[in-house]
């Protein structure tokens, strides 16, 4: 009988890790993010303002671009005013971290090392790292690029890619300060090749009338995504909830229709 | 009466906790079946759904490689600035060899410096505007990779069409090909005819039906639905974020596997469990019956069994008494005393920490202890005067007498100790073997003193009862030499506890 009861309750033990007691929940840590803004009534926007057509100044010196339609959406839907600083790319985190800005929204590729100190929302684009040559080049392709100037964005990904790629030994990099710097530099054949993000490329060399070609091949596709400060996720959270009700109301696909021609996010 | 009572309540929470045994068992079983199975349906699915992803992602990526390689030269055209009829030369052989390969497709075409060049040499009309059609918007957005086109309906052959397209590396320019998607309806149907019985869907970004096993869905937007199982897939698509996800719809369940394929699109597959995981229910239910009816026939038999037992030996205690009674009869005036010792010997060793089984054992002792007066002549025995030394030392024989007639019989064997020392003292001085303390078996200890305590508390021919003041005095005055001190001290509590004297005969 003693047996019996032993048995009985080693069964029930059994039954209770089948269940899995204990429904581990991480504790709320003091995240008043969301508050903050609310209660400021605004949301600072940090931006490089040479990067179209995600967020650029346009000719009479008003910011606009894909990035910040989207923001101003979220804004709206917020209830808070949108407030966009430029900021130099360089130092992005710096001011995203001293209170500056509230987060980093324009055409932000995640990376497993920027991951480590921001918070990134879900990825909303698609990216590719190419590189574009004047006309009169003689580079075809990638492997046509040895012993010539490479010219990157400081602080941008597209520095890091080079570098981890074959090609590092084989060019010299110049860095600058925004990508249309970087693309004035090129025409004007300061340097022989520009690596930078095919969706500013794209979009350049499109609306200009500028004689500049993309090669085929990519250093790497990447993704788009917001950045937030480590520790604020409700703040993360609650513009990435609205970002995911705009793309089910197809405002998002609206907005990137009227920057792209098309719906091209990939915001689930 | 209460002794029976309390052995059913026993003999019904025993049956209790043996039927929630057995039905724990069969729960810890169910479950681990349970998830067993789950985890079985899960990785059958997910091999078919990679292997339909495959199949599907493969004829998808023929439409990616060729704009690729396409696009790649005609790439080089543009930078060696070729002139347009030497790029439109190229379309042309290049969709003459694409048209001659497995491909459906209806050749190469492309909005290349300001001007439609056709592959097929397919003229446009005056209204068509190449720059305002999906393939080259879409191309453009997309950035320099190929771009996989909603479908649309071909106005020639009426097949429903995809356009695979990409921008060329003057940003302007933008290369397309078509292909027919009812190759990609046919993978997707024969997928879920061949496989498990499952639902093949696959969505583009913008959740809507590019290919479904059931053409009826094609080009529905599940994003917008409401209450329909694609709505509740993407709904679930869209907040999981899990390659595998089980889903329940409607009263069904469903398991459902993601893979992505060609940019950006999702192939689905749903199988439907539901059954599985019935037949499993069914299953439980109906172990759990056979068992609680095999628990309960067994139970049925265990309790007739113990019945039978338990009538057995109420028959060898009724033949016991019975003996008993006709020892008595023997004797005019000792009438119930084999009950009564009977009863005094199973309260003493009950008191002294008898178990139940010890104290039935103690109560048959007692029953027959006197069993061997039956060899006595009954002139002997009834002699109302006072008897000689001759018929004393008959008397005397009757322990010897009874301790083989129980000898004989095999069952009864440990009760020929209380017929043949019961008149054993504990100083020695007793009769028939003269032992003396611990040599006297202590059952024969116990029937001594209830013997010697019941000849004082019954009448005789030639007195009445004596005095319980009186019997208490004799049994003291005995410790230690007539009787074992501590029986004797159970026997004096007893009498103690008997404030109206009724131990007694009466």
């Amino acid at each position: 009988m003693k047996k019996m009861l032993a048995m009985l309750l080693c069964i029930s033990a059994a039954f209770c890790l089948l269940a899995g007691c204990g429904g581990k929940t991480d504790a709320p840590q003091s995240d008043n993010s969301l508050q903050k803004v609310l209660d400021a009534r605004q949301f600072v926007l940090g931006l490089d303002v040479g990067f179209p057509p995600m967020g650029f100044a346009d000719e009479a010196g008003e910011i606009t671009g894909f990035d910040i339609d989207v923001a101003q959406e979220v804004c709206n839907r917020l209830g808070v005013t949108l407030v966009k600083r430029g900021i130099d790319w360089d130092a992005k985190e710096e001011k995203l971290n001293d209170g500056t800005i509230d987060c980093i929204w324009n055409g932000l590729s995640v990376t497993p090392e920027r991951s480590k100190t921001m918070n990134f929302s879900e990825p909303y684009m698609k990216n590719e790292l190419i590189f574009v040559v004047s006309a009169d080049s003689d580079a075809k392709g990638m492997q046509n690029l040895a012993g010539k100037t490479v010219g990157v964005q400081s602080g941008a990904t597209a520095l890091d890619a080079l570098e981890a790629s074959d090609l590092a030994s084989k060019v010299s990099v110049v860095s600058f300060e925004d990508n249309l710097t970087l693309l004035r530099q090129l025409e004007q054949g300061g340097v022989d090749a520009a690596l930078m993000d095919s969706v500013v490329a794209y979009y350049y060399i499109f609306s200009s009338d500028k004689q500049l070609f993309v090669l085929p091949s990519s250093l790497g596709e990447e993704k788009y995504a917001i950045g937030f400060r480590k520790g604020d996720q409700k703040l993360r959270d609650k513009v990435q909830a609205i970002i995911s009700d705009m793309k089910a109301d197809g405002t998002l696909g609206k907005i990137s229709k009227k920057w792209f021609g098309s719906d091209i996010t990939i915001v689930k | 009466m209460n002794r029976n009572r309390q052995f059913s309540l026993r003999g019904v929470a025993i049956s209790g906790l043996v039927i929630l045994f057995f039905v724990s068992i069969i729960l810890a079983y169910y479950f681990m079946l349970l998830s067993e199975t789950r985890e079985r349906i899960t990785k059958a699915g997910e091999l078919n759904a990679m292997t339909s992803a495959e199949q599907i992602d493969q004829y998808l990526s023929q439409g990616v490689v060729t704009m690729n390689l396409v696009c790649y030269t005609l790439d080089s055209m543009i930078r060696a600035g070729k002139s347009q009829a030497e790029i439109r030369g190229f379309l042309v052989n290049q969709s003459d060899a694409i048209l001659n390969s497995t491909l459906d497709t209806t050749g190469l075409y492309g909005y290349i410096r300001g001007e439609y060049l056709d592959g097929t040499e397919w003229l446009p009309d005056a209204d068509y505007v190449p720059t305002e059609r999906p393939w080259y918007i879409d191309a453009r957005a997309n950035v320099g990779r190929v771009a996989v086109v909603d479908p649309y309906v071909d106005v020639q052959t009426h097949k429903t069409m995809i356009t695979f397209s990409k921008t060329l590396c003057d940003a302007k320019s933008v290369a397309a090909i078509d292909y027919s998607m009812d190759r990609l309806q046919a993978i997707t149907e024969k997928i879920s005819a061949q496989e498990h019985p499952g639902i093949t869907v696959v969505l583009d970004r913008k959740y809507r039906v590019i290919a479904h096993s059931d053409r009826a869905e094609i080009g529905k937007s599940y994003i917008s639905e409401s209450g329909t199982l694609g709505n509740a897939l993407v709904n679930e698509l869209r907040t999981s974020g899990k390659k595998v996800f089980s889903l329940r719809f409607d009263g069904a369940d469903y398991i459902v596997y993601t893979v992505s394929v060609a940019n950006d699109w999702l192939c689905l597959s749903v199988f439907d469990a539901t059954s599985e995981f019935s037949q499993l229910r069914y299953m439980l239910m109906g172990t759990i019956v056979v068992v609680l009816l095999a628990v309960s026939v067994l139970l049925y038999i265990m309790r007739q069994l113990n019945r039978k037992q338990e009538q057995i030996a109420q028959l060898s205690i009724h033949a016991v008494e019975a003996i008993a009674e006709a020892i008595d009869a023997k004797d005019s005036y000792t009438k119930g005393h084999s009950d009564r010792v009977a009863n005094y010997a199973r309260e003493i060793g009950g008191r002294y920490g008898y178990s139940e089984k010890q104290q039935d054992e103690l109560y048959m002792m007692g029953l027959l202890h006197d069993v061997g007066k039956i060899g006595i002549p009954d002139a002997v025995i009834n002699k109302p005067g006072k008897l000689t030394d001759e018929e004393f030392s008959l008397i005397k024989r009757h322990p010897d007498i009874g301790w083989h007639i129980l000898c004989k019989t095999k069952e009864m064997a440990r009760l020929a100790m209380g017929a043949r020392w019961h008149h054993e003292r504990f100083d020695g001085s007793g009769y028939p073997d003269r032992i003396s303390k611990n040599d006297i078996p202590e059952e024969a200890r116990i029937i001594a003193v209830a013997d010697a305590y019941d000849a004082m508390t019954s009448r005789r021919s030639y007195r009445d009862a004596l005095p319980q003041a009186v019997v208490k005095q004799e049994i003291e005055k005995g410790k230690g030499t007539q009787f074992d001190p501590a029986f004797a001290d159970v026997m004096l509590q007893m009498i103690d506890e008997d404030h109206d004297y009724r131990m007694r005969d009466r």
